[in-house]
């Protein structure tokens, strides 16, 4: 009986402790998927849900850059880092929540200002906290390369500060180091995982005008090369996001270089495919929708 | 560096006294003068034109107490006060200068003024050695004194390092000195201002800061460059004034302010900013550094600001890490009709995330580090209680540039 007692009291003054931590707000945080590549970035998504009776307001934007949503990492080892974005930036935007509203986005966790954050295989746990609320934590497991190719592609990314800046930048015309090592990844293994990731970067990169102060060598927006490389990723498993931002970014070349029908044709086909993703869309639709409102 | 730049200052000063002594300046003659009316006690701006490299204004045919914009004590533009016992009605305002003496424009009297008493109110340090104040207030003329310790101390026109004419709607709330010995590091003075007749300020007491971070800013052309003078909640800031209040020495260095832009017309990528960080900014060899990077349009998520890590090898930077680097967009602000205040508090806050500050380390009272969305027309620029202990009170690891991440100090 006195067991029971003490059981009970600890059970309640769990919930109690939760309550009170989490206040008005439920934090949840997911993925696309569960299992990583080495070397893969690492995409969550943040739901924030006004579980009180009360309106409140809060930061939608959920990306570690803007400092208002915090992520701690814990490592295989047990060790845990909060983690520590390569820029911050200005959160723009303030939404007022209804009772049981949501909001809720993307945030890429790979690669921060210590460097990578999902070094070795292993299990790892994901939190992200927003003022005092702290989501239920996200187990993610990185898998251990199958052979040495991919233990090598995994080595042209992880030994590379470069390339997750390239990654985390989209860009970077300066960086010797990341093109050396992007190089050998599209020569050895065109058709990998990890390629199509940093192709997409790569396509990115193209797709802007880049300044070059370091060389002096300023560029003009490729918009077709840039194309021809979006292209190639359409059939590629790359996580949501990367599809979302790939869209987005090949149908604003489509339209700049004149090709205006096909430009939002890309965004329809994809809305179409992102809609039939039940748990993901609520994530990406808006952005979607923006560049579709841009082709107007 | 810095010996060379007053060298080759000493120099131009050199050239110019020269200049001076051998002028066969043409005659002088004033351009403007705003007011052109008021009480005793108004402070007046003159331009002239013509004359050698600095005048004197005669009042009623009087000398007064003459000061320049530019901190030379050299120009063209000069400043006085009226006098407080003047009597009402027209009197002549001249030039007095190398070549002669102007022709008389009218001052307009309109009757004597009384001494106001003058309020101090905050107070910056711009070199680490100790050898330039400025301090902060309402009420102050041309004829105030400031005393530290009951010393009197030179006043400036303007500031130096670098040098910067200080603009004649604040020459009531600012005031730059030269103490008669070097302010030290960790150690409180008393600063008082006292205007004629004695009337005495409020003495603030202060304490220099021992913290000194060396900051460079580059910029594109016409990108406006801090520091400079804001008003905001009835309070006159500077980017010092707001960081030697929570123990922070600012020595500010201009690199290249007229970085040509290749690609005019778009909007800077995070890319790109990192490279205009690596391409302008010069680490020195010691102490603590960051550098600002003032340009136009921001990435398309329209920050305002950023603050950025160094993660890759900068070739030009190996001695670079964390925190070292933020830039601010100019033309971000263009909408909003307190375009300069904006743009000025942006600097502050990107630069408070190169002190490894947190939107949480924000208060209530909107101060520097509050998250940008929330903003309302209150906003402070000083730091909240917060911020300030963070960066006057934590190691300088978790606090200075070049230490710990950003998100990974061990303070909170």
């Amino acid at each position: 009986m006195k067991n029971v007692f003490i059981i009970t009291f600890i059970i309640l003054l769990s919930i109690f402790t939760i309550v009170m931590a989490q206040g008005n707000i439920k934090l949840n945080i997911t993925a696309e998927k569960t299992e990583f590549l080495l070397g893969e970035p690492v995409i969550v998504y943040v739901t924030l849900t006004n579980t009180g009776n009360e309106p409140i307001r809060v930061s939608p934007e959920v990306a570690p850059e803007k400092d208002t949503y915090v992520y701690f990492i814990t490592d295989p080892a047990g060790s845990t880092k909060r983690f520590g974005p390569v820029y911050v930036t200005e959160p723009d935007e303030i939404k007022t929540l209804a009772k049981n509203e949501s909001v809720g986005g993307a945030a890429r966790i790979f690669y921060g200002g210590q460097g990578y954050y999902f070094t070795e295989p292993g299990e790892y746990k994901v939190v992200v906290r927003y003022d005092e609320a702290d989501s239920p934590p996200l187990m993610l497991s990185i898998l251990e390369p199958r052979d040495e190719a991919e233990r090598e592609q995994a080595n042209l990314i992880l030994d590379h500060p470069e390339v997750g800046l390239f990654l985390m930048l989209e860009g970077g015309d300066e960086l010797a180091d990341a093109h050396a090592q992007m190089e050998t990844l599209n020569q050895k293994y065109p058709n990998s995982l990890l390629t199509a990731y940093v192709r997409y970067a790569q396509a990115k990169n193209y797709s802007v005008p880049a300044r070059n102060f370091v060389i002096k060598k300023p560029r003009d927006a490729d918009y077709q090369k840039a194309i021809e490389i979006f292209d190639t990723l359409k059939d590629k498993e790359i996580q949501l996001f990367y599809k979302v931002r790939s869209v987005n970014a090949l149908s604003a070349c489509l339209d700049k270089t004149g090709r205006k029908d096909e430009a939002k044709k890309v965004l329809e086909e994809f809305k179409s495919t992102l809609e039939a993703k039940k748990d993901m869309r609520q994530y990406l639709i808006d952005q979607i929708d923006m560049e579709l409102n841009k082709t107007k | 560096m810095k010996v060379f730049i007053r060298f080759l200052l000493a120099m131009s000063l050199l050239g110019i006294l020269v200049l001076a002594i051998s002028c066969e300046c043409p005659q002088p003659n004033i351009e403007s003068m705003n007011p052109s009316s008021g009480p005793g006690g108004t402070i007046v701006e003159v331009v002239y034109s013509g004359g050698g490299i600095s005048g004197t204004v005669v009042f009623d045919g009087a000398d007064v107490e003459t000061r320049t914009a530019s901190n030379l004590g050299l120009g063209n533009i000069l400043r006085f006060t009226v006098p407080y016992n003047a009597t009402a009605g027209n009197k002549n305002v001249q030039v007095r200068s190398q070549g002669g003496t102007t022709p008389a424009v009218a001052f307009n009297v309109t009757g004597p003024g009384a001494v106001p008493i003058p309020a101090l109110d905050g107070f910056a340090i711009s070199r680490a050695d100790g050898s330039e104040i400025t301090v902060f207030g309402a009420n102050f003329s041309t004829l105030s004194r400031v005393f530290i310790d009951g010393t009197e101390v030179d006043r400036y026109a303007g500031n130096s390092d670098p040098i910067r004419a200080l603009p004649f709607d604040f020459v009531d709330n600012v005031i730059i000195c030269q103490p008669a010995t070097n302010l030290n590091q960790g150690s409180s003075y008393n600063v008082q201002v006292t205007n004629p007749g004695g009337v005495n300020s409020n003495i603030l007491n202060i304490t220099v800061p021992d913290r000194v971070c060396r900051m460079e800013f580059d910029a594109l052309e016409n990108i406006p460059v801090p520091d400079y003078y804001v008003w905001q909640n009835n309070t006159v800031n500077t980017f010092r004034r707001t960081y030697t209040e929570c123990g922070w020495i600012i020595e500010l260095a201009y690199g290249d302010t007229a970085v040509v832009d290749p690609q005019a017309g778009s909007a800077f990528s995070y890319a790109d900013l990192y490279s205009f960080w690596q391409a302008n900014a010069n680490e020195p060899a010691a102490g603590y550094y960051m550098h600002g990077a003032f340009v136009t349009d921001g990435p398309a998520e329209a920050p305002r600001g950023v603050m950025f890590m160094n993660t890759g090898s900068v070739p030009s930077l190996p001695a670079a890490d964390f925190r070292e680097g933020f830039a601010c967009f100019w033309d971000d602000f263009a909408v909003y009709a307190d375009r300069p205040q904006k743009y000025f508090r942006t600097t502050l806050h990107e630069a408070g995330h190169g002190f490894n500050l947190y939107h949480s380390d924000q208060s209530a009272n909107q101060t520097v580090m509050t998250a940008t969305n929330i903003l309302d027309a209150g906003w402070h620029c000083y730091f909240s209680n917060v911020s300030c202990t963070h960066l006057e009170s934590h190691s300088l690891t978790d606090v200075a540039p070049g230490g710990t991440a950003f998100g990974a100090r061990t303070c909170h």
